[in-house]
């Protein structure tokens, strides 16, 4: 195997990493906060990708045609993370915090809901496009060769740039976890939410803000993974969210990090073992997470909670 | 004269008396929905009921089946499995394989696959000794998209993507065949989820039921009474993916063909909410909330026009009604049936005493 290569393999990896850790990311931060595990994650995901699309297709760019495209992609970008936003906002506040016994089998099963009903809402909307939907426009279209031993070292600047915008986004929302108060918030109800609530932390507050960030990480997420898959789908964000899932629980949900670290370890696992196996990496993929869940039911980076009865 | 009016009397009161018996007996809605289930058919083949709805609800009643097993393990032993449709497919591929590509006599199928499904059922449950609740949900997930790897890649055996069909198949006397509008497989689906259903019934009235609604409650204090939380958990994983694996050999017995996409998270996802909508506990509720996930759009709801412009509309009326039940009748459907009843008896009582008192003037008594 030449040297470009290993490098366009290595980066195809990143950039899918990039993605999936935001998604998983979004799935731990609401697992700590209301101890459920959010389906939705990737649903809430797909509809501002679709959302994102339709916005720059039919209306900014046809209203703004003298700006140019990448700005208009941003706005469109920041709209549907605001929208995501305000929709976890509706979920917590209006679903999840109104149900009669909110316990965490009752709040999975309100997430699975909204999974349906968005996966209904979507071809409903955009009934007259879904069968050809637009393509989704990159944030750049412009492309990188560097020239290494045995080829060019391809980069397409929007995957670079999702990369960047993932460690950007990842490492400012460590730095909200760790030095303020949403984020002390957070760590207090993410190890004992009554016991927060006694201390006199806003739970609530700190819960919906939790649902509403995670909400709009996965709006970025799908928003940039929609242009690199090249075409917008029902079922695109799918695969990331059963992803998201295994790298929490390969990482450990007890951590921040841990989750994150799974999410790059799987897509750089993946294409490794492509070249072992190219028919069954992924399925050998999962079988090693199994086994390395089966062996640390915690996870790589988690840490055991003693319970009393 | 006065004599025999007391025997016809007495007989009268009898018969009451014994049918009230037979039904508050448990089976008897049990073998009445067989029953009602076997009639459709015949309907059918009378020309009553088109053939396209019964080939419609063929699979929802093998989804009742599978979601009947997966009741048990959630509802009664508290275990939560994402892997059921994975475990589905499993049964229905191997009936495949041994129909459709070695050629073996189905019934040999059916009976490998149950097999099959034992040490799977084994497999999962000792996972679920070290790993619980949420975890165990999502690891059971990983080996269902596992399975549905295999079934998408292992063309040898699965045929891939493009799906393993066969067009005629024989099992003990009888020949299906894929032209067939009316097969009999139809009523094996109905005696097996009837015998299915009668023992799941016994199941949980019995010392073993009662063991894992206490383990579901807390394993530490059904520990403590002394209850294998190995034995149990091993026990209703192990009914759980027999009942999933019967579900899958039936369903390629009545279909006859086996797509890779059909067993994916959306169907497991699926079951979960018939079982949420209708009621944990309950069979009958199960059975509404599989008609209501599965059957509901194709038979009612494409009717209206709206529903038939938009079809993938129903999705959302599902998915509110999941959200809705869930937040406000956690019993399920179920519930709402009872609350109903209440409703028009307490309504009944009042018009009833309401009528007394315009026919026979205010009750004076003070007591």
């Amino acid at each position: 195997m030449s040297l470009a290569m290993l490098l366009n393999i290595i980066f195809a990896a990143l950039s899918q990493a990039a993605v999936l850790s935001l998604v998983t990311l979004g799935i731990v931060l609401i697992f700590r906060t209301s101890y459920t595990t959010n389906f939705a994650q990737g649903s809430i995901g797909t509809l501002m990708a679709f959302f994102v699309t339709m916005f720059y297709t039919f209306y900014l760019s046809a209203q703004f045609p003298a700006m140019r495209g990448s700005t208009l992609v941003v706005i469109a970008i920041v709209t549907g993370i605001i929208l995501g936003f305000l929709l976890g906002l509706f979920i917590d506040i209006i679903l999840i915090r109104q149900s009669k016994f909110p316990n965490p089998l009752t709040k999975q099963m309100i997430t699975m809901g909204i999974v349906l009903v968005l996966t209904g809402l979507i071809p409903t909307i955009y009934a007259d496009v879904i069968d050809h939907p637009p393509t989704p426009r990159p944030l750049s279209t412009e492309i990188w060769r560097i020239p290494v031993s045995g080829g060019h070292f391809i980069i397409p600047v929007h995957n670079f740039l999702t990369i960047v915008i993932a460690i950007v986004v990842i490492s400012t929302i460590f730095a909200l976890l760790k030095y303020t108060k949403w984020g002390l918030g957070v760590r207090a109800t993410a190890s004992n939410e009554r016991v927060a609530s006694m201390m006199g932390v806003n739970t609530r507050f700190i819960t919906a803000m939790s649902w509403g960030i995670a909400a709009g990480i996965g709006s970025l997420a799908a928003a940039l993974y929609a242009p690199s898959q090249q075409t917008l789908t029902i079922g695109m964000m799918v695969f990331m969210q059963v992803n998201g899932f295994l790298a929490a629980v390969l990482g450990g949900f007890s951590t921040f990090f841990g989750p994150v670290v799974g999410a790059i370890m799987i897509p750089l696992l993946t294409v490794f073992l492509y070249r072992v196996d190219n028919l069954w990496n992924i399925a050998l993929v999962y079988m090693i997470i199994l086994l390395i869940v089966l062996i640390k039911p915690v996870g790589l980076f988690g840490k055991k909670i003693a319970k009393k009865v | 004269m006065k004599l025999e009016n007391k025997v016809t009397r007495t007989i009268f009161t009898d018969i009451k008396q014994s049918s009230r018996l037979v039904v508050r007996h448990p089976y008897f809605g049990i073998l009445l929905t067989g029953t009602l289930l076997l009639l459709l058919q015949v309907l059918g083949i009378a020309g009553v009921i088109r053939a396209s709805t019964i080939n419609l609800l063929t699979p929802v009643i093998i989804y009742y089946l599978v979601a009947l097993g997966f009741t048990f393990l959630l509802g009664y032993a508290g275990l939560a499995s994402l892997g059921t449709a994975g475990f589905v497919g499993l049964n229905a591929y191997v009936l495949a394989h041994v129909a459709g590509n070695l050629g073996w006599p189905a019934f040999t199928g059916v009976m490998i696959g149950l097999a099959i499904s034992i040490i799977v059922g084994v497999v999962v449950g000792f996972i679920s000794l070290r790993i619980e609740g949420m975890y165990l949900a999502i690891i059971t997930l990983g080996i269902a998209e596992i399975l549905v790897e295999i079934f998408r890649k292992f063309l040898a055996v699965t045929r891939g993507n493009a799906g393993f069909s066969l067009f005629r198949m024989r099992f003990l006397f009888w020949e299906f065949k894929q032209s067939d509008r009316f097969t009999f497989s139809y009523y094996i689906i109905i005696v097996v989820l009837v015998l299915v259903m009668i023992f799941l019934y016994n199941l949980i009235k019995s010392p073993t039921g009662r063991a894992m609604l206490a383990m579901k409650n807390s394993t530490s204090a059904a520990q403590a009474m002394g209850i294998s939380l190995l034995k149990f958990r091993l026990l209703a994983f192990i009914l759980a993916t027999i009942v999933a694996g019967l579900g899958g050999s039936l369903y390629f017995m009545n279909k006859l063909v086996s797509h890779p996409s059909t067993w994916g998270l959306a169907l497991t996802l699926n079951i979960l909410a018939a079982v949420v909508i209708g009621g944990m506990k309950s069979m009958y509720g199960v059975m509404a909330g599989t008609f209501i996930v599965f059957a509901m759009n194709d038979l009612l709801l494409k009717r209206l026009p709206f529903f038939d412009n938009y079809p993938s509309a129903y999705l959302v009326i599902n998915g509110m009604l999941i959200i809705l039940v869930v937040m406000f009748y956690p019993g399920g459907i179920v519930r709402l049936f009872t609350d109903i009843k209440q409703l028009v008896m307490k309504g009944a009582r009042k018009l009833k005493s309401s009528w007394k008192e315009y026919r026979y003037g205010k009750d004076m008594d003070p007591s």
